[in-house]
């Protein structure tokens, strides 16, 4: 099977809400897969259906060919899950909850957790509701490194923490995915944590799926423009040529896919003069930016 | 598996727990101190007579405190599942769901029934010294629906804490209201002899009342 995660035709409603419709993608064995989108598009949603947390409205997703809604014991044995917020148990110690665990995972290895509490500040018999935030994502990972699941589904594993912590976290992360040929499913609202972490990514707005496809090809394939409109407050609608547009007075960038003589010539064809039209180098994060939007 | 979520229920529900033993053991000892100060102060003949003929209920002092210690320990036991939603960690062991609910009621109903049946047992204890083998029957059976309702108390109320939608939860305390208020309404000796087995029976049903709501917490229903 080439796939951990395969979602196919998933729809969503939150009552009359929709939060996504017909979204579709699979993850590949060993990759690290970036689910992306701003607040309230549904990473969270689709991390719920993922593990059998929320029974979709329509389609369904299947993780290691097996349908979310029944995971088996063994599936779920093969999952590492974070919960939003790093929730873990915080009525346990340190050393309580990794004695915990262990009775449920054949595979557990406690090493990688012990090695990951030696780096901070903490006791063995220390609570997790007396650490921080940024202390309680590091509990939280070290128990998922321990289990050694061979898919880690993680939502918004920066949630409250400073930059420190999140170096961390994504620097263990990768290197354990990396050398153990893990699978991760990941979520953040800090992309530019994420540049040079993932391989694939979907990038979800309300109500839509934007963009499916490898990280390098995104970042390679979609384009920012800016030039110098004949036009004051340039507005152009979303087609296949334009993905966004901003333009403050006559200073307009314009989000695309197609190559410059491509764009070049849809403003030709629709008489916006323009000048000093050029090609700036975008990070993932103004990439993101430049395909879901501002607001 | 068994051994690591009784671990984990007890660590929730311990200072609760152990608070209620404390009031089961005051409650106790007010008790035994009641028969000991009536025994002092009248002859027993009168106070036999007084607890046989005019049915004084020296022991109503228990009435409410099997309901008091099922509530308290399932609300220990499962409001810091549903903070944070964090009962999807336990869901997301590598077990059935319904194993995982049923064996932490399992472990929360098995504590609470330990502690109401010593408490039972303690005022049987504290009784049979003062009074005839008749009268502490007719206690244990006047009693006897206070504890029913005790246990009943427990898995309702992790019923009502795991349910996720508010309308449905008020619903389930004003059943819940209902069904334990019959049992403890009054104090009247031996009233539920014959139906007891009854309140039984239906009492049963609820242990596997989170089942129901933990279904619903599972597939997101909110």
């Amino acid at each position: 099977m080439e796939y951990a995660v395969e979602c196919r035709d998933l729809t969503h409603y939150y009552g009359k809400r929709l939060i996504f419709e017909n979204m579709n993608f699979n993850v590949r064995r060993g990759s690290i897969f970036g689910l992306l989108g701003k607040n309230g598009t549904g990473k969270t949603t689709t991390i719920n259906i993922l593990n059998g947390f929320l029974t979709p409205t329509g389609g369904q997703c299947l993780v290691f060919g097996e349908d979310s809604r029944a995971l088996t014991p063994a599936t779920k044995a093969r999952m590492g899950f974070l919960i939003e917020g790093h929730v873990q148990y915080a009525f346990m110690t340190i050393r309580q909850i990794e004695k915990f665990y262990s009775a449920f995972f054949p595979r557990w290895n406690k090493a990688p957790y012990y090695e990951l509490m030696a780096k901070l500040e903490v006791t063995e018999s220390q609570k997790l509701s007396t650490m921080s935030c940024g202390q309680r994502s590091q509990v939280a990972l070290g128990l998922i490194l321990a289990q050694d699941p061979d898919l880690m589904v993680l939502d918004d594993y920066s949630m409250g923490l400073d930059a420190g912590y999140r170096r961390l976290f994504i620097d263990y992360l990768q290197e354990y995915a990396r050398a153990e040929g893990k699978t991760i499913f990941i979520t953040s609202h800090i992309i530019q944590d994420l540049d040079g972490l993932i391989d694939d990514c979907v990038i979800i707005d309300y109500r839509s799926v934007l963009v499916t496809m490898p990280i390098r090809q995104f970042q390679s394939e979609f384009k920012r423009f800016t030039f110098t409109s004949s036009v004051a407050d340039l507005k152009l609608p979303k087609d296949d040529v334009v993905k966004n547009t901003e333009c403050i007075k006559h200073h307009a960038t314009l989000y695309s896919f197609k190559p410059r003589q491509d764009v070049e010539a849809y403003l030709r064809g629709r008489n916006i003069g323009f000048e000093g039209l050029k090609e700036v180098p975008m990070s993932l994060e103004d990439a993101f930016i430049g395909i879901t939007g501002k607001y | 598996m068994f051994t690591a979520i009784a671990f984990k229920e007890w660590l929730k529900i311990r200072w609760t727990f152990l608070a209620m033993v404390l009031v089961c053991a005051g409650i106790t000892v007010n008790v035994a101190l009641d028969i000991s100060h009536l025994m002092t102060l009248e002859k027993a003949t009168s106070v036999w007579s007084y607890v046989i003929l005019m049915q004084y209920p020296f022991y109503s002092s228990f009435r409410y405190l099997p309901l008091l210690v099922g509530v308290a320990v399932a609300v220990a036991q499962f409001v810091p599942e549903v903070l944070q939603a964090r009962l999807k960690l336990a869901l997301h062991l590598p077990l059935r769901e319904n194993r995982v609910l049923l064996w932490m009621v399992t472990y929360g109903g098995g504590m609470v029934l330990a502690l109401l049946l010593l408490t039972l047992l303690a005022a049987v204890g504290v009784t049979i010294r003062s009074f005839p083998s008749a009268v502490v029957r007719s206690m244990v059976w006047t009693m006897a629906p206070w504890f029913v309702a005790g246990i009943i108390s427990y898995f309702l109320t992790a019923t009502i804490v795991v349910e996720s939608r508010w309308l449905r939860r008020v619903f389930l305390i004003l059943l819940a209201y209902g069904f334990l208020d019959t049992l403890v309404l009054h104090v009247a000796i031996e009233a539920y002899r014959p139906s007891l087995l009854w309140f039984v029976l239906l009492g049963l049903l609820t242990t596997t009342g989170i089942l129901v709501s933990g279904h619903r917490f599972r597939k997101g229903v909110r």
